[in-house]
């Protein structure tokens, strides 16, 4: 490990086994962490146990050893159970699920060898095969009881790792299509990624192409995922190809590699680009930017975003709180203000669509008389899903000069697909239910603008 | 221009605090309003080292800190010293900065005791009353002999401030006393009414009889004190709640002092 500060981590959960990465600034690259100094083992089992009766934990290889010599309790299906919050009890004890990833990720990420490895890391992203909400939630918050911040927390599915590591290369890999073949045991999965470079910003996404399960046999295996492999590449123009999971063999692979070479495609094969990508995923996201021109769409990207119009200085402008086409999990931000002549929080809708914006009038009502700007407001606005946000605004008061109430105000704000007064998938119909709900009693909004302008 | 003010300068961990108002502040915004509002009790027990040191530290702005000290040792006036703190914060608009720095320029060409006077007014607006008489006080040992009598509506002034903040902390005799030598100094039915009405608050009724025939009052006055006085009295005569009364009293105490 030579990095010890404004570190970019990569970490990867698998079903089976997980692994950790960082960036490495002297060779300009992602570096797989070694589970024992001095070899080349970099993944570690996905388990996690505790010795019997003792708050002692153990991770990884060790869990495993331990707990076959019964001198720990594993917890049961550790990846289903993270993949939920709800609660495990293992050892006489109930544990939350994500109390448990916490433990897990903070005993794995000692294998960086920092002491103050919170305090030295700019960024941490977790990448795992599906994501979902659940999983993305007790993540965020694992690692928030491991002290990050949230600020330095990201999370994406592999796909999305496979993206960032892919537009992290040299341009020779992602001139055409990128195909990548995934492997777990005889199963096969073939995917392409490929990028619309007639849109600005050029859309980037990854689709399906074919599965199969591969016969034992080493010659009927070739075979068969050679006639795969073909039929999925069809007539189309792959600059590269990344092979990745367990079960892949070159001593197999004969016709397979003719087949995924020819037409001076570029083969790689290994198991850490996952892990890698989500490096170049913090690496780009913290410090890089140079995929701006660039977007990556999948099922967990944001729609739409919300902003607040603020006076900076003495100009308007409209600050994003949510930035459309960014990952749900990773958005949300909070601004503090002071109310000059207004009890009016003016929130927009802006879209992916250029054009398209919406505007929504928060009062704050019930807010008590005080001299006019001597009223400070925090306004936070977190995703609670891929199409639902909360913003809140909380009066700070102005010091010992005018004493906060610490009265909140919340929206909910629909970021999904659709526009308002469109028909199917654009706001719901406003009912009782859907009115501001917070401690103060009258409050409420008005909406006004929302359609194309 | 009416909307949310970004606050884009970090608050402090630790608070500044203004020892003249004991006020404790915690942000820019906070320090820049306070300013502000209460121009006449920025001295150099304000504009000072610790404030700048406390600017550059906790609020992160150690240029604007630089530039005010600078002007500091330069012995500029006060609004050039604030200039910088209040660009960096933007707090006030333009027109406002500027009748603020006006305030702050003519502050520095007011009398010591128009000073003080205005002094004690910034520090009983800050409930400091203590301090406030203080200043009071001194702004009436600071006047120059008058033997003209020139300063007699400035002394009234005074007195009357005085008697206000006596009657705030509940000391009638003192209240009187002082309303008494405001009306000494300014013999109008005003300055009557108001030592009628303290007398009415404070003295039972036979000796508010007593006293407030030596004023010779018009039937007039003794109808507008009975007017006001209208919390229901007691047989001792002081009235069921005395506080509120003397609140009601201290309302108009600012715009008549013209603070």
């Amino acid at each position: 490990m030579k990095e010890v500060r404004n570190l970019i981590l990569g970490f990867e959960i698998a079903r089976d086994f997980s692994q950790i990465a960082y960036y490495d600034r002297k060779a300009q690259e992602p570096v797989s962490v070694a589970t024992r100094v001095g070899t080349n083992l970099f993944t570690f089992p996905t388990a996690l146990a505790k010795k019997k009766g003792r708050e002692e934990w153990h991770f990884g290889v060790d869990a495993e050893y331990f707990s076959e010599r019964g001198e720990a309790v594993s917890v049961p299906h550790f990846f289903e159970a993270v993949q939920t919050n709800t609660t495990v009890r293992f050892d006489g004890q109930e544990y939350e699920t994500r109390t448990l990833l916490a433990i897990f990720m903070r005993e794995a990420l000692k294998l960086l060898g920092l002491p103050e490895l919170v305090r030295a890391t700019l960024a941490v992203t977790v990448t795992c095969e599906r994501l979902t909400g659940e999983f993305a939630m007790n993540v965020k918050r694992a690692l928030l009881m491991d002290g990050f911040t949230a600020d330095k927390i990201l999370i994406e599915d592999n796909e999305e790792s496979f993206y960032y590591y892919c537009y992290s290369q040299q341009p020779s890999i992602w001139t055409r299509d990128i195909a990548l073949i995934r492997f777990g045991g005889n199963f096969v999965r073939f995917q392409t990624l490929t990028e619309m470079r007639k849109m600005k910003p050029n859309i980037a996404s990854i689709h399906p192409k074919g599965t199969i399960t591969l016969p034992e046999e080493n010659v009927d295996r070739d075979k068969a995922f050679a006639a795969f492999a073909r039929k999925c590449i069809g007539t189309e123009n792959f600059s590269s190809v990344f092979i990745t999971g367990e079960g892949f063999g070159r001593e197999w692979a004969r016709d397979s590699v003719l087949v995924l070479c020819g037409q001076g495609r570029r083969v790689f094969e290994g198991n850490n680009l996952f892990v890698k990508g989500a490096v170049y995923a913090g690496l780009e996201k913290k410090e890089r930017h140079a995929m701006k021109n660039r977007v990556y769409f999948c099922p967990y990207l944001l729609q739409k975003g919300v902003c607040v119009d603020v006076i900076r200085g003495e100009s308007r402008e409209v600050l994003p709180l949510i930035e459309p086409g960014q990952s749900w999990f990773d958005e949300g931000r909070a601004i503090e203000g002071i109310l000059d002549s207004t009890k009016d929080v003016i929130l927009t809708l802006v879209s992916m669509e250029p054009g398209w914006h919406s505007s929504v009038v928060m009062h704050l009502s019930g807010l008590p008389e005080r001299p006019d700007r001597t009223t400070r407001i925090r306004i936070e606005a977190a995703c609670t899903s891929d199409r639902e946000c909360l913003v809140t605004v909380t009066d700070l008061g102005f010091g010992e000069l005018c004493p906060a109430t610490g009265r909140t105000w919340t929206k909910e704000m629909y970021l999904g697909p659709g526009r308002a007064g469109e028909g199917a998938g654009a706001y719901p119909p406003p009912s009782p239910a859907d009115e501001d709900e917070g401690t103060c009693p009258q409050q409420g909004e008005e909406a006004m603008n929302r359609g194309r302008n | 221009m009416a909307g949310i003010k970004l606050c884009t300068i970090k608050k402090a961990d630790q608070p500044y605090f203004i020892r003249p108002a004991a006020v404790r502040v915690y942000t820019a915004e906070e320090l820049a309003f306070f300013l502000w509002q209460n121009p006449w009790l920025i001295d150099g027990s304000i504009l000072n080292t610790s404030l700048t040191r406390w600017i550059a530290e906790e609020l992160d702005m150690s240029d604007t800190a630089l530039t005010m000290e600078s002007a500091m040792r330069h012995d500029k006036t006060e609004a050039e010293i604030l200039r910088p703190f209040y660009e960096e914060v933007a707090y006030l608009t333009r027109a406002e900065w500027k009748h603020f720095a006006g305030t702050l320029d003519r502050k520095a060409q007011e009398s010591r005791w128009g000073l003080l006077k205005r002094k004690g007014d910034a520090l009983a607006r800050n409930k400091r009353l203590m301090a406030a008489q203080t200043c009071y006080h001194d702004a009436l040992d600071s006047l120059p002999a008058d033997p003209t009598g020139s300063m007699n509506a400035f002394r009234a002034e005074v007195w009357h401030n005085l008697g206000v903040l006596h009657v705030k902390m509940l000391d009638g005799e003192e209240g009187i006393h002082a309303f008494r030598k405001a009306f000494s100094f300014d013999q109008n039915s005003d300055r009557k009414k108001t030592l009628m009405l303290a007398m009415r608050l404070f003295l039972p009724r036979e000796k508010y009889d007593l006293s407030v025939a030596e004023l010779e009052p018009t039937g007039e006055e003794l109808a507008a004190i009975e007017a006001a006085y209208d919390t229901p009295v007691d047989a001792g005569g002081l009235p069921a709640d005395p506080v509120a009364e003397v609140h009601r009293l201290a309302r108009t105490y600012h715009s008549e002092t013209g603070s």
